[in-house]
């Protein structure tokens, strides 16, 4: 429609120059699309800021297996250095917990859900417990030595202590969660 | 059951461990007070304490009630009169019926305790088959229709309740669960995933149904799942009062099955799951007689006997592979068993005989990449081992459908069927070839 009228303003020159105005019209127009793509998009689909895995200072653990930390928030029991962890979630909305959901578990936002339902009709455990801010969330996690979270590396406190990812830092190339 | 000495031995070393775990944890999970928290904060801090075992048991734990429950339309189309007298289906395709309702009771007791119980609410016995009478005539049909007097007496459907599991689970660590209980047998992979909203077809494989392995036990389960990088490797072992029309409370022949399963599951290309499992335990039903002395002293006595008794081994593998939407699900399951000579199951002018009974099945589906649709196919084939299924000796069932999940908890399913049946007596009208359609609407809740 917006071509259209576009042409209209330009009558067709035959020989080389013929589409040239539309083609000038298409660029800018898919620079547009580009640039929505890329600020309105990406942060709602895949979290620009690496995201790290804290536990309170009191919990003497530095470093846990990628594969462990997808046990506990796929809901299986994990323990670390004798004591239970226990995952808390940011809520389904938040761009950090979709973020963590694809790259640590490898579930897509959509599937979430439908996940977490056949867990519970198999009768295996219930999804970690969801927390309204991440304000709340690191409060809990400096509070309770069991309790383990995620949240952008910017957003961590004195409270906490950033979790190594199989030995990986978030400044590390091939980190888990970048 | 009757324990024995291991068992006892098995029970005290793992009530000391409980009691060592829970002291340990009232004592290291008293959360400083370095941090104020608001209102909010503590309620949620609360909850986390009942859910999830943090602190120590101060409130009555939280109960979740969940469930599923699924209506199915369907039947078989023209099915001949010798197989629509043995099944309720006959050529009614237009047969609507509640398939399952499913209630789950589930509870964090805290200290790693949790409770799930899961009950099944049938519209049974209606639609169930009744036999002929002596003079050769019935009303073919069950159904359990009373008068309700506090309403007038107007009539309504009254219904049974099974309990499908319930049991207490103790989580030492993730290589060490104990579950007690009422148990779904942990063998292949439907007879656990039975909720219809996460199977991909209307119904389970015949396979599966007939309980080449029981369905489910009341017993003592430990398991566990160790993890090195994306290989997982699981188990289970567990020992029952075995089958039996009243193992859910009695051993009758004190002898206890036990079976288990290992498993192993890797992420490293797509979601692969290999297991197998095997079980092993006596059959037995038992009858009381009057001692016919001892109706001359007077004083009746009864002597109890066994009227059915037989030992079974039994094994399973299975597989399941989810890569790139492609979703493939494969068991084998076989059945030996071997009967006492005095106590053999009757049938119509016999007994029956010993028997080796196996069948195997294989599912691929497909989610497409939009609107959630999965078409699918399942081949199966059953050897009865016998031919006491009404002349039948086995059974091959091919289903093609497709499975729609349209919301998370809402899924519509519709698959054609057919089978083909085979005889050891050669009876064409036994083994003519049976053909259905069903549409399924299941949903959780």
């Amino acid at each position: 429609m917006i071509s259209t009228s576009f042409s209209s303003m330009h009558p067709k020159v035959p020989g080389r120059y013929a589409y040239r105005p539309r083609l000038r019209f298409n660029l800018f127009f898919m620079s547009k699309i580009v640039f929505f793509f890329t600020v309105i998009c990406i942060p709602l689909n895949g979290y620009a800021e690496p995201l790290v895995v804290i536990v309170s200072k009191k919990l003497p653990v530095k470093d846990l297996p990628k594969g462990m930390i997808q046990l506990l928030f796929l809901g299986e029991t994990v323990e670390a250095t004798g004591k239970r962890l226990f995952p808390l979630n940011l809520s389904p909305e938040a761009p950090e917990r979709q973020s963590f959901d694809e790259k640590m578990l490898g579930i897509s936002p959509k599937d979430m859900p439908r996940f977490w339902i056949d867990q519970r009709i198999r009768g295996k455990n219930k999804p970690p417990k969801t927390i309204p801010s991440m304000k709340l969330l690191l409060r809990l996690v400096a509070k309770l030595p069991g309790a383990i979270g995620y949240v952008p590396e910017s957003a961590v406190t004195e409270a906490v202590q950033i979790v190594a990812i199989d030995g990986k830092r978030p400044t590390d190339r091939d980190y888990a969660l970048k | 059951m009757r324990l024995t000495h291991h068992s006892l031995i098995f029970v005290a070393l793992l009530t000391v461990g409980i009691q060592q775990s829970v002291f340990a944890f009232d004592h290291d999970e008293d959360p400083s007070n370095e941090i104020e928290l608001s209102s909010e904060e503590a309620a949620i801090l609360r909850e986390l304490e009942r859910e999830g075992g943090f602190g120590k048991v101060r409130d009555i734990p939280l109960l979740d009630i969940y469930g599923f429950a699924d209506v199915l339309v369907g039947g078989f189309i023209g099915m001949n009169d010798h197989v629509a007298s043995q099944n309720n289906f006959g050529e009614r395709i237009t047969n609507v019926m509640l398939g399952n309702l499913n209630m789950y009771l589930d509870a964090n007791l805290t200290h790693g305790f949790r409770f799930l119980g899961e009950i099944r609410f049938h519209t049974a016995p209606t639609a169930t088959s009744e036999g002929p009478n002596f003079d050769g005539t019935a009303d073919h049909f069950v159904h359990s229709t009373s008068w309700d007097a506090v309403d007038g007496n107007t009539p309504f459907s009254f219904g049974y309740i099974e309990i499908e599991r319930a049991y207490l689970e103790y989580v030492y660590a993730n290589w060490l669960k104990v579950k007690i209980g009422i148990l779904l047998t942990p063998y292949g992979v439907w007879n656990v995933d039975h909720g219809s909203p996460v199977i991909i077809p209307t119904r389970r494989p015949f396979v599966v149904a007939s309980e080449l392995i029981p369905e489910r036990q009341t017993g003592l389960e430990v398991s566990g799942l160790l993890s090195a990088g994306t290989l997982r490797i699981g188990y289970h072992a567990y020992t029952s009062n075995g089958r039996g029309s009243v193992s859910t409370a009695l051993d009758l022949d004190d002898n206890l099955a036990v079976g288990g399963r290992l498993y192993i599951d890797t992420t490293a290309l797509g979601r692969l799951r290999v297991g197998g499992s095997f079980y092993s335990g006596t059959t037995a039903e038992e009858r009381v007689n009057v001692v016919p002395e001892s109706l001359q002293t007077g004083s009746p006595e009864l002597s109890s006997y066994f009227s059915i008794r037989n030992h079974e081994l039994a094994f399973g593998a299975d597989l399941v592979w989810k890569i790139a939407g492609f979703h493939l699900q494969a068991e084998l399951l076989s059945r030996q068993v071997v009967y006492d000579n005095d106590a053999r199951a009757p049938t119509l002018g016999g007994s029956t005989p010993d028997y080796h009974a196996w069948g195997a099945y294989g599912l691929l589906a497909y989610e497409l990449p939009f609107w959630h649709l999965r078409p699918f196919f399942l081949a199966e084939h059953n050897d009865f081992g016998r031919a006491d299924f009404g002349g039948l000796s086995g059974m091959t069932i091919f289903f093609i459908g497709l499975n729609i999940r349209v919301l998370p908890v809402v899924v519509f399913k519709a698959q054609y069927l057919h089978v083909k049946l085979s005889s050891n007596t050669g009876s064409s009208s036994v083994t003519d070839p049976q053909n259905g359609f069903e549409m399924q609407c299941s949903w959780a809740f």
